[in-house]
């Protein structure tokens, strides 16, 4: 016992010493990214280490949550901060990132389509985006749905695996989709109060929606344009497709920008650069989203991932008038 | 200076205060007797060093040991409960305590206790496995086993049979006598401490009362309490045979010889005598017959060989033998 | 003893420093944002009548799946607190393990079962012919029910039968050969003696199924099921409401606390009994009847869990493969390719957090026998308290504030957000163990001239070790399924296996994850057959 306890003494100060010991040096580019970018399992891990053989650069690559906690964590920060680089901001949450970056106008802008640039100013930079969609299980003996109006027929009573918007990003996409589309009036309230009885459930994140719909729970699930691309990869089966609907879709576009006052401007525009050509597939297969550059090559099970004709990239709705918009959703879905 | 001194100590407690104040020489064989709630066990969580004294001091061998920790006093005791260590046989017990480090030595020196204490060859034995003798002997081993410089066995018998009780208990004298050490003994039983002890400390109330060896607490009691806790006897008051004395005038029953006819007291000028008792009760002694008594509504108690045919009675005693005690 | 005390006080320090700190720390950066601003988010919390709306419902349902999960347990623990029998101890030690699965796991072992595709519904639409699923338990408040009291039924399970185990018999025979009949020494004499452990399960269970998030949401089906925690949750975490997050939180905190200072939970029991109950061989018919009951356990027990373990073996297609294995053990690429690291990084972690939760605990449990005091238990049950997802609020506010460069730094938080985890239980584990040690011995051990440290390690702790056994066991299966704090905190440098499973899920491979469930129960398996073992005194 006694010895256990000496050596997780040693253990916890050996821990705490060495945990002041790393400081910043002068030549390191710091960027903070989220979590499954910087994660060791991350597109960051393999991409870091070359961007700093190509460019001979150093990068100290900080994993801080998801998007809305890295933005907390600069502004907490302030002047003190060592980020030089933000990597993941959305474009929902981009409003609240504005005043920390300065633009910088990348000449790989180029390759971007100009419906991605969701900030005009290029304070931050798309470099990939996702789109969300409904996922159909084609061995199910029901008929494709063709648009989100017809999710809402009665054929589809109990056959949808919804998510929640109040929990999950995948479920609030769903919710602004669905505003973009019917707008809040009555054309919103009756499309919710149809899906309210074709959803079988209403998860409490995309992990467990989907772990229904692969079971066979029920043949519709919200997910992503992309999320045919590992059954196709992975296990050969073109059983699960993403819907395309006409409507248009809603969008997650992910961006990238530099801190207000970096004295490593320079780097940081290699790495903006590096990150928007050589990265642009790598984070793409990793991230299950569409490369923001039109030059990036995808491999061949991305032609399983439709492309929708029409986006709607989010961060046009204000955070007030979403917080009215759950408002009226639970009202609806617990009436 | 006596070998073990308690001077003057007190423990106050909210609704008890101890006082006691006694000395024990080397060598000898204690045993502390009262009623419950008359202090013993305070009395003896002071020695022990589980608590202590409001004042006073206690000495022990010339040091003074009042504020010293448990572990330093090297005091052993056998405490009533089963307090073998129940994770280690019978041999690692004793050996816990040892103060040699050698294996060799401990070993044998715990082979030489068990067989001081009757039990021989049971060093490998689980303590669970023990009879409730057995633990008390073994519990004994184990305190004598750390070289202490004294022994405090706290009712050590109380849990077993009687006749367990007697014969460790003449072990436990036995041992006291082949080693020399000093021993406190507590104990209720009146019986147990007049057989085994040396001397005998009296505790009543908070304090300690009387000390004395048994023949002496027993046939010229200082005080009433003394006089009762001792064993039986009758308690007068004083002026029912001396005018103009105060007090109590105490006997034992064994002391009062019966006669079923009327005596004079002019035929016996050593003696006390009372006339015209009534019988009220008998009970069967083994030795003879208890035969509780009326005098004047005064109860008197008297020890006979025979049962009395007769209702009314008369009783001597041998003044001398009578005690005049103030309280 | 007041020497004895001191000493135990001291060696208490650390734990009782980490519980307060740990503790304290993220409720008070909670309640500042709460209390921020002249308090108007939770004057505005207060008055919102959707406040209690779901105040109600998150009360309602964790009242009734704890009362169920007590009620469902007490014939059990009935039949194994009276009877001994072969296999006895394994299936204790087997109703125990779906402590361990992350709630995940659990969902999907559930859906993979219960489901309405599930292998249940297949197997009895094969042999009624029907076409729809016969039995639909899923997506309604029921399911919810059903999941909770399947997880927790273990804990009702487990505390009843060793209360009841533990406490003696002869009260009971007493109360017969005065002509009582059997019902009524049951609720005037056995109940009473057992009743501590039934409220203390209740109150738990309670505590659990408040801050139940997934499984309600999920199995529930409906939004209208929505609890307090779910809504602390939106708030802090998608609508960047922190200080009504904060507001709730302290609401939920208010709740929990006011009902276990009313159900006087913790309070110091003070009675140990010596004598056990003697166990009843069974045999013949009785014997038969037991195993009824077993099987009747281990079919509610066992289905969710081998259903895990059968989708880790074939595709939810029936067909039999070992691919997920084969990528476990070095075939595969990206994430699998962790797995053994994970596998390691766990056990490492549940390993070093389980063994300092029990060197704190045995001594805050021995001086909580010693003192006698409330405050051990009391400091023990604050984090259950507080609530999951509010200490997770708190540990990401703080997480905010320390410097995230450092790997190590993310080791050590880790550590010690399990240990504030593991440490109650170790405490609540504990502390029956040091209430039976009789401070006479460690008395006689003093006098034989040994320290308090000697005394501790060579007299007190080999008494306790049955109690720290089992303290390790569930201490281990507890931080090897912990997933928040581990996310929050580990910044994405610490795979763990229930992380593993998480990120699995999060990109499409359920087998990968049910092979690594699978693995995360043969851990625990192993871990409490070793807490079994040895474990005597009629404690399991």
């Amino acid at each position: 016992m006694k010895k256990t306890l000496v050596f997780m003494l040693i253990l916890i100060s050996a821990i705490s010493l060495s945990a002041n010991a790393p400081k910043e040096n002068e030549n390191v580019l710091t960027v903070y990214a989220y979590d499954s970018f910087a994660g060791d399992w991350g597109p960051g891990a393999s991409l870091i280490p070359r961007f700093e053989e190509e460019t001979g650069i150093k990068v100290n690559l900080v994993s801080a949550g998801d998007g809305r906690e890295m933005i907390n964590r600069v502004k907490m920060e302030g002047d003190r901060t060592d980020a030089d680089v933000i990597l993941g901001v959305t474009d929902d949450t981009a409003y609240e990132a504005y005043e920390l970056l300065e633009p910088y106008e990348s000449p790989m802008l180029e390759n971007i389509p100009d419906e991605l640039e969701f900030d005009p100013e290029h304070r931050l930079i798309p470099f990939d985006y996702g789109a969300f969609a409904f996922v159909f299980d084609s061995e199910s003996e029901i008929r494709r749905p063709e648009s989100l109006e017809d999710l809402a027929s009665e054929e589809y009573r109990n056959k949808v695996i919804l998510i929640d918007p109040r929990t999950s990003t995948v479920g609030l996409g769903l919710l602004l989709w669905s505003y973009t589309i019917f707008g809040d009036g009555d054309e919103f309230v009756a499309w919710w109060e149809a899906m309210k009885d074709n959803a079988l459930t209403v998860a409490d994140g995309w992990s467990s929606a989907y772990g229904l719909f692969t079971e066979g729970e029920a043949p519709i699930v919200l997910s992503y344009t992309t999320s045919p691309v590992y059954h196709v990869m992975n296990e050969n089966t073109t059983r699960y497709e993403a819907l395309v609907f006409p409507e248009g879709h809603e969008a997650t576009i992910e961006g990238i920008g530099i801190i207000k006052g970096t004295d490593m401007r320079e780097e940081a525009e290699a790495f903006i650069d590096f990150i928007l050509s050589e990265g642009q597939t790598e984070i793409a297969v990793a991230n299950s989203m569409y490369p923001a550059s039109s030059a990036a090559e995808l491999p061949d099970a991305f032609r399983y991932a439709p492309k929708p004709d029409k986006l709607f990239p989010s961060g046009q709705v204000s955070p007030e008038k979403t917080e009215e918009l759950i408002q009226l959703w639970l009202d609806t879905m617990t009436r | 200076m006596a070998y073990l001194e308690i001077q003057d100590i007190t423990k106050e407690y909210d609704n008890f205060t101890l006082s006691a104040s006694f000395s024990v020489e080397e060598g000898e064989f204690l045993c502390i007797i009262g009623p419950s709630g008359s202090g013993k066990s305070t009395l003896l969580s002071l020695i022990e060093g589980l608590d202590t004294p409001t004042s006073g001091s206690i000495i022990l061998d010339g040091k003074d040991i009042t504020s010293e920790r448990i572990q330093d006093r090297n005091i052993g005791i056998v405490f009533q409960d089963f307090t073998l260590f129940p994770s280690m046989n019978v041999e690692k017990n004793i050996e816990y305590g040892m103060k040699t480090e050698k294996k060799a030595d401990r070993k044998r020196f715990a082979s030489n206790l068990l067989k001081l204490v009757g039990l021989e060859g049971y060093e490998k034995r689980a303590v669970t496995s023990l009879s409730g003798g057995e633990a008390q002997r073994v519990q004994l081993a184990r305190a004598l086993a750390a070289e202490p410089k004294m022994l405090l066995l706290d009712e050590p018998l109380s849990a077993l049979d009687p006749p367990l009780r007697k014969s460790i208990r003449s072990a436990i004298r036995s041992i006291h006598d082949t080693l020399g050490i000093t021993m406190l003994y507590v104990t209720h039983d009146r019986e147990e401490a007049f057989t085994i002890s040396d001397s005998i400390l009296i505790m009543h109330d908070g304090k300690a009362v009387a000390k004395g060896n048994a023949e002496e607490l027993y046939r010229h009691p200082e005080s009433l309490f003394t006089a009762f806790f001792t064993g039986e006897g009758t308690a007068i008051p004083a002026y029912l045979v001396y005018e103009n004395t105060d007090g109590y005038l105490f006997f034992r029953p064994e002391d009062a010889v019966l006669s079923e006819e009327p005596l004079d007291p002019e035929l016996y000028p050593m003696h006390v005598i009372f006339n015209d008792l009534e019988v009220v009760s008998e009970a069967f002694m083994g030795s003879g017959y208890l035969l509780g008594m009326e005098y004047q509504g005064y109860p008197m108690l008297s020890l006979s060989h025979t049962k009395p045919r007769k209702k009314h009675v008369s009783l001597m005693i041998l003044a001398a033998s009578m005690q005049n005690i103030a309280q | 003893m007041k020497e004895q005390q001191a000493y135990y006080t001291l060696r208490s320090l650390p734990g009782i420093l980490i519980l307060l700190l740990l503790f304290l720390i993220p409720i008070a950066v909670v309640f500042s944002y709460a209390l921020s601003d002249n308090a108007s988010a939770l004057i505005n919390t207060i008055s919102d009548s959707y406040t209690y709306r779901i105040i109600l419902f998150t009360v309602t349902e964790a009242g009734l799946s704890a009362l169920i999960a007590v009620i469902v347990a007490f014939p059990f623990a009935y039949i194994f607190s009276k009877y001994t029998f072969p296999g006895r101890k394994v299936i204790m030690t087997l109703s125990a393990l779906s402590f361990t699965i992350p709630t995940i796991l659990v969902v999907l072992g559930f859906v993979i079962w219960y489901g309405n595709n599930g292998l249940l519904n297949t197997l009895l639409m094969r042999i009624s012919g029907s076409k729809e699923p016969v039995l639909e338990i899923l997506y309604s408040f029921k399911a919810i029910i059903l999941a909770h009291v399947y997880l927790n039924f273990p804990i009702a399970f487990l505390l009843i039968t060793e209360a009841w185990t533990a406490s003696s018999d002869v009260a009971e025979k007493a109360s017969y050969t005065l002509g009582k009949s059997i019902r009524r020494t049951f609720f005037s004499v056995t109940l009473p003696s057992i009743k501590g452990s039934v409220i203390s399960a209740f109150i738990l269970i309670f505590l659990f199924c408040f801050s139940s998030f997934a499984i309600i949401m999920v199995l529930g089906g409906n939004p209208s099921y929505t609890t307090l925690e779910t809504e602390i949750y939106r708030r802090a975490r998608i609508s960047g409401d922190t200080a009504g997050g904060a507001s709730l939180s302290l609401i939920s905190f208010a709740i929990t606390g006011i009902l276990l200072l009313a159900s006087g939970y913790g309070r110091a029991k003070i009675k140990t009994e010596r004598k056990t109950r003697k166990l009843i061989k069974g045999r013949g018919k009785t014997l038969f009847a037991i195993y009824l009951c077993v099987i009747v356990m281990l079919l509610f027990l066992l289905p969710p869990l081998l259903s895990i373990l059968y989708r880790a073996f074939f595709t939810k297609n029936g067909v039999f493969t070992l691919r997920a294995w084969e990528e476990i053990l070095g075939g595969g690429f990206g994430l699998i390719s962790t797995a053994m690291e994970g596998i390691v990084m766990s056990f490492v972690i549940a390993f070093l957090a389980s063994a300092a939760a029990i060197i704190l605990a045995s001594s805050m449990a021995m001086l909580s026998a010693r003192k006698n005091s409330r405050l051990m238990p009391f400091l023990a049950t604050l984090p259950m308290a507080a609530g999951s997802v509010t200490l997770g609020l708190g540990f990401s506010m703080l997480a905010a504030y320390i410097p995230h460069s450092s790997t190590i730094v993310s080791y050590l938080l880790v550590f010690l957000a399990h240990l504030i985890i593991v440490l109650p239980f170790s405490i609540r584990t504990i502390t029956p163990g040091a209430r039976t040690i009789s401070p006479t011995l460690s008395l006689a051990s003093y006098t034989l001239g040994a320290s308090m440290g000697k005394t501790m390690r060579r007299v007190e702790m080999p008494l306790l070790r049955p109690y720290i056994k089992k303290a390790f066991a569930f201490s281990f299966a507890l931080s090897l399924g912990e997933v928040n704090a581990t996310l929050t905190l580990s910044d994405g440098h610490i795979t763990t296996l229930p992380i593993l499973i998480y990120r699995l899920i999060g990109s499409y491979d359920y087998q990968g994850a049910a092979a690594l469930g699978t693995i995360l129960l043969a851990e625990a398996l192993i871990v409490f057959a070793i807490g079994e073992k040895g474990g005597n005194n009629g404690i399991s």
